[in-house]
């Protein structure tokens, strides 16, 4: 979506090589970011390692397929991998036997991204272009009983998987979390402070104070961290539509002015 | 007093800079290494953090030839079981080993010791430190030893138990003035015993160096009365002060619309239901029957 | 064509299962959750394959009401039951299920005048349901219900509700490492009862319907929860988390609706409620006057509890339903439950400026995600 394009300062083309975004949204939802970064990067023919844990495949394939990106041809076709982790994980607790053991450890998530490493280098062989991980949503984790320590240890693989031995050839990782209502889960906010310290660019989702509001739906903070120049930051105001999201400075929304 | 630190002018073995997301610490870091350079023979830098990359290429870029980049960062928790060090290794003892022979001053730098202070417990956190700044083997040797600490990852106990054990404690604030880059409020133990605290706002150049360092004199209504401060109604051409006699006629003065006994009567004796105005015009007011809006032209 | 939020594996004309409707929104399968005011402020009704979780009221009068309706609905439309207590007997809960109103004053049952049909256009919501409560209505999507009446027994057993109480919890749960036994085991009945009635979206079958899942008072201390706390009372139990990660696989793919009322009043740590209701699609909280100060206000003398919607689920879309506001107020009379707007009565809406006090206690403004009013508390 070129609108959120614009606010995350994000050109058409970019690549965004050994890029560590963290996307977070507290009082407000803020997915339409993992869909617009699925769409984006599948739409520039980059491969994505796609780990969903709170949604299921079709409900993405019907978000995607209204921005224009079919993702059942993005798996034919090996742009794409699916990890369905709401099902590996869901299904630990049913009565079925779950599919992989490694994976259902209850404390430890290195069988979990043992396996994401596997889709990961099976994706890059496939393609010229380093594969982007994204991860939705990290919170689900924490939410089961995964320790902060053990979650922020599985971010900081997961970054290291995507530098890689080459400068050339850096993938990308987006990790989104639900932190909840500001600062009351004090375990998601440590968390989402841990991944924060090692990404570049840091977007928080969240709801205006005054409360509810029909025509504006939150309000979009954007920081990216550079070592000595000042890190930038950006505040805009939006409303999500049907196949995209409208941003404005605050009080501007059209609704409000009349 | 950061730039004595930071240029060696001012000795201390254990600095801590202790960061935020809010107020980023690794430029100060920088800063340290890049002095420390040239200080020192060697510089051993471990890097635990992610973003640990970003020290490393800074370095690169400043083409600074003597400090010697150790990545733990990669396997933290020897997940992929790979050669690497992690947090398993003996810190110590590694960084022994890679000292080059015959070297006589060599800077210890870590980025950041969060993983370690998270994943191991306190008191092993405050010992690596301890050890590698003070221990037989590395002592004669190691001249400081700089580390990056991100303090709102970790809770208070973890973070006093570090802060004792460092000689030197840089805490990160956001900066709220235009004028500086930075600014970080400094604990800094001496060795003659003496402590400073000082608050300072300074910049950092592209070379990494710090400059402008100001001290930021701190608002806050905490700062006891000093008791020798000039009383400033003293020397005035016109009274400010009060005698007894005049506090006492002041008290005396009917102010005009507070009750006194004689109104308050008066109203009690009227009906309840009624909410009454009460005006009772002095000598001054001016009973001006005209309406004041007919003055406005509209 | 109606679709959900899962792969449709199943090539089935979705939208002639009885009692459903699609979205006006997005195409999504609703049902109803059996009060049609309720249906009308999240969007038009239930979405099929989520997970409803109602916040019960500190006494959990309203939020099993809130159930009754639900169930009730599946005799209306003849979709299948599964109804869990173990706080009550769900045998009873079943036996008080009310009575659908047959006759409504401002409906027009027979006549094929023009006028007459004009009039069902309009009043399409009173439309009149069977003159006898045997069979149901497939073409009719809410009704409404009857509480001085209860439903009559054949209707109910037509439903063949699966009923789990207290005792066969505790009879048949087995030891479990990973989650509370109760929670496993009910995971296990909902798995089987899918399975039994077809439900699955991966199996093909001629007669669609829907599997209502009632789940009463969910995490009560019946249910071997405590608040969230592990039984050395420092861990946190994940029970409820996982649980509700495992009944989201299970209702992604089925055609299946899960209410569940929750006490989250008794869930005293911070941020853990707000997990719960991640965990969850559609989230509604429930307040109710009774037995606090509020009773006496002169600003609800017409309501019984206030009702918020703390979030609304966004499925297959970039975006949810997003009502007017999330501030609502419930009423029980005798025949109907409603939710509405809040509104001042007159007398108090002119003087509510002027007053230094607000007769209506201020709201803490609450957002489309998280709803921070919260129960009272019972000091005495």
């Amino acid at each position: 979506m070129e609108d959120v394009n614009n606010v995350l300062d994000i050109a058409k083309d970019d690549n965004l090589y050994g890029e560590v975004i963290t996307l977070a949204d507290s009082t407000a939802d803020g997915t339409f970011l993992i869909h617009h970064f699925l769409s984006f990067f599948l739409g520039n023919n980059r491969p994505v390692c796609f780990v969903s844990l709170s949604q299921s495949f079709g409900h993405h394939k019907s978000v995607c397929q209204k921005l224009g990106v079919s993702l059942t041809q993005k798996i034919e076709s090996s742009h794409l991998n699916f990890f369905d982790g709401l099902k590996v994980f869901g299904n630990r607790f049913l009565d079925t036997q779950p599919e992989n053991v490694d994976i259902s450890n209850t404390t430890s998530l290195q069988g979990f991204y043992k396996a994401i490493k596997t889709n990961y280098e099976d994706l890059q062989d496939k393609n010229k272009a380093p594969p982007v991980v994204i991860v939705d949503s990290l919170d689900v984790l924490l939410n089961i009983g995964y320790q902060v320590k053990e979650i922020s240890a599985f971010v900081q693989y997961l970054c290291h998987l995507i530098s890689g031995p080459g400068c050339d050839a850096r993938g990308t990782l987006i990790t989104f979390l639900s932190i909840g209502e500001n600062g009351l889960d004090e375990e998601a906010s440590l968390l989402w402070r841990s991944v924060v310290h090692m990404s570049n660019m840091d977007v928080l989702v969240s709801g205006l104070e005054s409360g509810y509001c029909k025509d504006v739906h939150g309000k979009i903070e954007v920081k990216r961290r550079n070592l000595l120049k000042k890190n930038s930051q950006k505040t805009m105001q939006f409303k999500v539509n049907d196949k995209s999201v409208n941003f404005f400075a605050s009080g501007m929304s059209r609704a409000v002015l009349g | 007093m950061i730039g004595d630190i930071v240029s060696g002018s001012e000795n201390s073995k254990i600095v801590l800079i202790e960061d935020s997301i809010d107020a980023n610490g690794r430029n100060v870091l920088l800063s340290y290494i890049v002095s420390l350079s040239k200080i020192t023979e060697e510089v051993h830098l471990l890097l635990f953090d992610v973003r640990g990359q970003d020290t490393q290429e800074a370095l690169k870029s400043l083409g600074i030839q003597n400090v010697k980049v150790h990545r733990a960062s990669t396997d933290l928790l020897q997940w992929d079981r790979s050669q690497g060090i992690g947090l398993h290794t003996d810190i110590k003892a590694y960084i022994r080993e890679r000292l080059s022979p015959g070297t006589k001053s060599v800077a210890v730098v870590i980025d950041s010791l969060s993983p370690l202070l998270t994943h191991t417990s306190p008191s092993f956190t405050c010992k690596t430190l301890h050890e590698l700044a003070y221990s037989e083997a590395l002592r004669s040797q190691v001249q400081q030893v700089v580390t990056l600490l991100h303090g709102d990852l970790h809770d208070d106990n973890s973070l006093s138990l570090t802060h004792h054990t460092c000689t030197t404690v840089h805490k990160m604030v956001p900066i709220t003035t235009p004028y500086a880059m930075f600014c970080c409020n400094t604990i800094h133990k001496k060795v003659s015993g003496k402590v400073v605290k000082i608050r300072e706002s300074f910049n950092i150049t592209e070379e990494y160096q710090v400059t402008e360092v100001a001290e930021v004199k701190q608002m806050s209504q905490n700062l006891p009365a000093d008791q020798n401060q000039l009383d400033p109604t003293a020397n005035l051409t016109f009274n400010l002060s009060l005698s007894d006699k005049e506090k006492e006629a002041r008290s005396q003065v009917i102010l005009p619309y507070t009750y006194n006994k004689e109104r308050q009567e008066c109203v009690l004796a009227k009906s309840v239901g009624e909410g009454k105005i009460f005006y009772q015009p002095d000598e001054a007011d001016d009973f001006d029957e005209e309406d004041p809006d007919d003055d406005l032209d509209i | 064509m109606a679709t959900t939020s899962f792969q449709k594996k199943a090539r089935v004309k979705i939208n002639q299962i009885p009692g459903t409707k699609p979205s006006l929104f997005n195409n999504q399968l609703l049902i109803s959750s059996g009060v049609p005011s309720l249906d009308n402020i999240i969007g038009g009704g239930l979405a099929v394959g989520t997970v409803c979780l109602i916040e019960e009221d500190v006494y959990g009068s309203y939020s099993r009401l809130l159930l009754k309706y639900f169930s009730a609905e599946a005799a209306m439309t003849g979709h299948s039951l599964l109804l869990a207590s173990a706080d009550q007997d769900p045998q009873l809960i079943v036996k008080e299920l009310p009575g659908p109103i047959l006759d409504d004053p401002g409906d027009v049952t027979k006549g094929n005048t023009p006028e007459q049909s004009e009039n069902m256009k309009i009043a399409w919501r009173y439309q009149h349901l069977p003159a006898s409560q045997a069979g149901h209505s497939s073409s009719k999507f809410g009704h409404y219900y009857d509480l001085t009446k209860v439903m009559e027994p054949q209707l109910i057993s037509s439903v063949n509700p699966a009923l789990v109480g207290i005792e066969e919890l505790e009879r048949e749960c087995k030891e479990c490492k990973d989650l509370n036994p109760k929670y496993k085991y009910l995971l296990k009945r909902i798995e089987e009862e899918i399975d039994r009635g077809h439900f699955s979206t991966t199996e093909q079958t001629d007669k669609r319907s829907i599997l209502r899942i009632a789940v009463h008072s969910l995490g009560s201390p019946l249910w071997d929860e405590c608040g969230g706390l592990a039984s050395n009372q420092e861990d946190l139990d994940y029970s409820l988390p996982r649980f509700l990660l495992a009944l989201r696989v299970l209702m992604r793919s089925a055609f299946a609706v899960c209410m569940i009322t929750i006490p989250t009043h008794l869930f005293q740590i911070p941020g853990y409620v707000g997990r719960l209701r991640k965990m969850c699609d559609t989230v509604l909280h429930m307040d109710s006057f009774a037995g606090s100060d509020k009773e006496k206000n002169p600003a609800f003398k017409e309501y019984h509890g206030l009702f918020n919607i703390v979030q609304l689920p966004r499925l297959n879309s970039l975006l949810c339903h997003m009502p007017d506001t999330l501030d609502f107020a419930f009423k029980l009379r005798r025949k109907k439950f409603t939710i509405e707007k809040l509104h001042l009565p007159p007398e108090l809406s002119e003087t509510a400026n002027r007053n230094q006090e607000d007769p209506v206690p201020h709201l803490q403004p609450s957002t489309a995600i998280c709803s921070t009013t919260k129960p009272n508390k019972l000091d005495f």
